[in-house]
């Protein structure tokens, strides 16, 4: 068995073959299959949680969860997968007894951190952001531009129509902005 | 018809990744103007976060976490537990415990005397095993066996307490009449056979009271007696209806047989 397999998931349809391989019990493709779900899952679970570490942490839990409960899975794949994602950042700040709403600490902390480069502030200012929306905002948000999908695809994931994955992504922008704004924070790089 | 703002700024943001600059899609939508330039450069903004990518570290113990889970998984000594874990399989395992268990109770009650913890259990499995038999032949050698545990019981509690016990007396002799009562319902050759059964049960028990009524306390003499007399009748009426031969000894009492 190769050391480091090569992930070679272009599209659905050889994502789902090689799913359908480590149902069956193939070794290679269940570790082809968790490298490219804990890259594609990280950046989605990256801007939910609050801290850099517990990203990976997230992230290494819902990989474990998808492959423990893999052989039960049916329906959408891709719904499947984020709808544990989704429940793993809930649990994640149930556990930690986190609050999603940014408190005033974290906003003093913030604006104490200027010395911080652009990339990485903007990184926190948004994340500060999500946490203001709703669930459902957020996660147009995260798969949208975090994960590049398109809207008929966000819907099949969060198994809504079009139309509201539209109405929620508008509305998600603008209280994104409107938060932006309030706080005062720039938004040129 | 008026395009919702939703649908404008949709397709206004496909427009833009397509390249178009912003001013030139604001124009087509002079109502939306204002509010879709500001959402339209934050989509923009959005679009140059960065895509942070995890550690080769992480995904490698991830993976190895995994493997772990998966050799657990397939561990010889978990999988009958995990057969466990469905509900069938459970309440199938808890009533083969019952009956495993209740059946050891039950034979290692057999031997169980009067005052012995498992004696309850004992007559309890007499009851049941009576309730099950439906035949009145089987009804009466069990009726015959039950007699012959209550003489062997009113004989164990007499030597090792030097008392008589009533109950077992009366149970005694109950039994006896119940097992001679199904027997008078049975065809005549199968009659015969629990009949003879019964005159030995019978000469068994008038022997044992003999030996009681030896060593007995004067206060008991009228029970025993009692029970005697009982005895002798029944051996007179069953040598009657089996023909038997009168008594060598000559005597009132059948007890020589």
């Amino acid at each position: 068995m190769p050391e480091n397999p090569s992930i070679n998931i272009e599209n659905e349809e050889s994502l789902n073959e090689i799913v359908n391989r480590a149902k069956r019990g193939d070794e290679v493709a269940l570790e082809q299959m968790c490298r490219y779900l804990y890259k594609k899952l990280y950046s989605y679970v990256f801007y939910r949680v609050r801290h850099y570490e517990d990203a990976e942490e997230v992230t290494g839990e819902v990989v474990l969860k998808i492959v423990k409960n893999l052989k039960k899975q049916k329906g959408n794949f891709y719904a499947w997968i984020y709808k544990i994602a989704g429940n793993a950042v809930i649990d994640y700040f149930r556990r930690f007894n986190k609050k999603a709403e940014t408190s005033y600490e974290d906003l003093r902390q913030e604006r104490a951190s200027e010395e911080k480069p652009k990339e990485l502030l903007n990184i926190d200012r948004l994340k500060q952001g999500l946490a203001q929306l709703t669930k459902d905002q957020a996660d147009v948000i995260t798969l949208k531009y975090m994960q590049e999908y398109s809207n008929e695809e966000v819907a099949r994931i969060m198994k809504r129509s079009v139309g509201a994955i539209k109405v929620l992504h508008y509305r998600a922008v603008r209280s994104l902005r409107e938060y932006f704004k309030r706080m005062g924070y720039e938004i040129k790089d | 018809m008026k395009l919702r703002i939703e649908e404008v700024f949709d397709r206004a943001l496909a427009e833009m990744n397509k390249g178009r600059p912003i001013d030139e899609i604001l124009k087509e939508y002079p109502d939306f103007a204002e509010e879709l330039k500001e959402l339209l450069s934050f989509a923009q903004f959005l679009d140059t976060m960065p895509r942070p990518a995890p550690t080769e570290v992480a995904i490698t113990n991830t993976i190895m976490q995994v493997k772990e889970m998966r050799k657990k998984e397939k561990a010889p000594f978990i999988k009958p537990l995990i057969i466990f874990q469905t509900p069938l399989v459970r309440a199938f395992a808890i009533i083969v415990l019952i009956v495993v268990i209740s059946g050891i109770s039950f034979s290692s009650s057999l031997h169980a005397m009067p005052g012995e913890i498992l004696y309850p259990v004992k007559t309890f499995a007499e009851k049941v095993q009576y309730t099950l038999a439906t035949k009145p032949a089987h009804r009466a050698r069990l009726k015959l066996t039950f007699a012959l545990r209550r003489t062997e019981e009113l004989m164990w509690i007499f030597e090792r307490k030097s008392i008589v016990e009533k109950n077992l007396v009366s149970s005694m002799l109950d039994e006896t009449d119940g097992a001679f009562h199904f027997a008078l319902s049975l065809p005549e050759h199968e009659a015969q056979d629990i009949l003879k059964h019964i005159a030995e049960i019978n000469q068994t028990q008038s022997l044992t009271l003999e030996k009681i009524k030896e060593r007995a306390c004067a206060c008991d003499t009228v029970v025993i007696n009692e029970a005697l007399n009982k005895c002798l009748k029944r051996c007179q009426h069953l040598e009657g209806m089996l023909n038997l031969q009168p008594c060598p000894c000559g005597g009132d009492s059948c007890t020589c047989w």
